[in-house]
């Protein structure tokens, strides 16, 4: 395995244990529901997500790896 | 709209990432995500935009009198961060075509169509909650 791909391998595994923490402790820690409810309180915050989700969208599935 | 969102994910599927009508299906389902959230959204809002800005700013200059929810929060903005810097070196830097960078891991995964349409299809699902979840009932 290299480097990089133990790299990625160690992100995800902090955040779903990050998430899974945040759903054990709700009241101690931020759950991603809670992360995102916070953006979406507001248009502010609801469009700046949509405009992340649409980017992503445009990434993911026009431009080529 | 289920059937719809499924429809959608299933052409998304079978088309290659650089057939003529991917980028219109893309915009379609972005313009339609973006009217449902007007639509849906007027007068529901839980928060003003101004006050929101405001009580935002203020939680980031101090996010450590949150107590550990805001240790929380400041765990996931340096996971985003490394994340982000971590493409931006494999990118930039590294330059190599066996790089693991962010668009190869999920290139792997929508070089397959069931796997193509099963991405598009929780993106679908994520941008319709984002544009009308958590919101006040209606007036």
């Amino acid at each position: 395995m290299s480097a990089g791909s133990a790299l990625w391998l160690a992100l995800g595994a902090a955040a779903t244990l990050l998430a899974v923490a945040g759903e054990a402790r709700p009241r101690r820690l931020p759950r991603v529901a809670d992360l995102a409810h916070w953006w979406m309180a507001s248009w502010a915050g609801r469009v700046a997500l949509l405009a992340a989700w649409a980017e992503a969208g445009f990434h993911v599935f026009t431009q080529r790896p | 709209m289920l059937a719809l969102g499924g429809a959608c994910a299933c052409l998304a599927g079978v088309l290659r990432r650089d057939a003529p009508p991917v980028r219109p299906l893309l915009s379609c389902c972005v313009v339609a995500t973006l009217a449902a959230c007007v639509v849906a959204g007027r007068e529901r809002q839980r928060s003003r935009s101004a006050a929101w800005l405001v009580s935002s700013a203020r939680a980031a200059r101090t996010p450590l009198r949150h107590g550990t929810v805001g240790w929380g929060v400041l765990a996931w903005v340096a996971l985003v961060l490394t994340a982000v810097a971590s493409d931006l070196v494999f990118v930039l830097v590294v330059k190599s075509p066996d790089a693991p960078t962010l668009s190869r891991l999920i290139g792997a995964v929508t070089a397959r169509p069931a796997g193509r349409a099963l991405l598009f299809a929780a993106w679908l699902g994520a941008g319709s909650w984002i544009a009308l979840g958590w919101r006040r009932s209606p007036p």
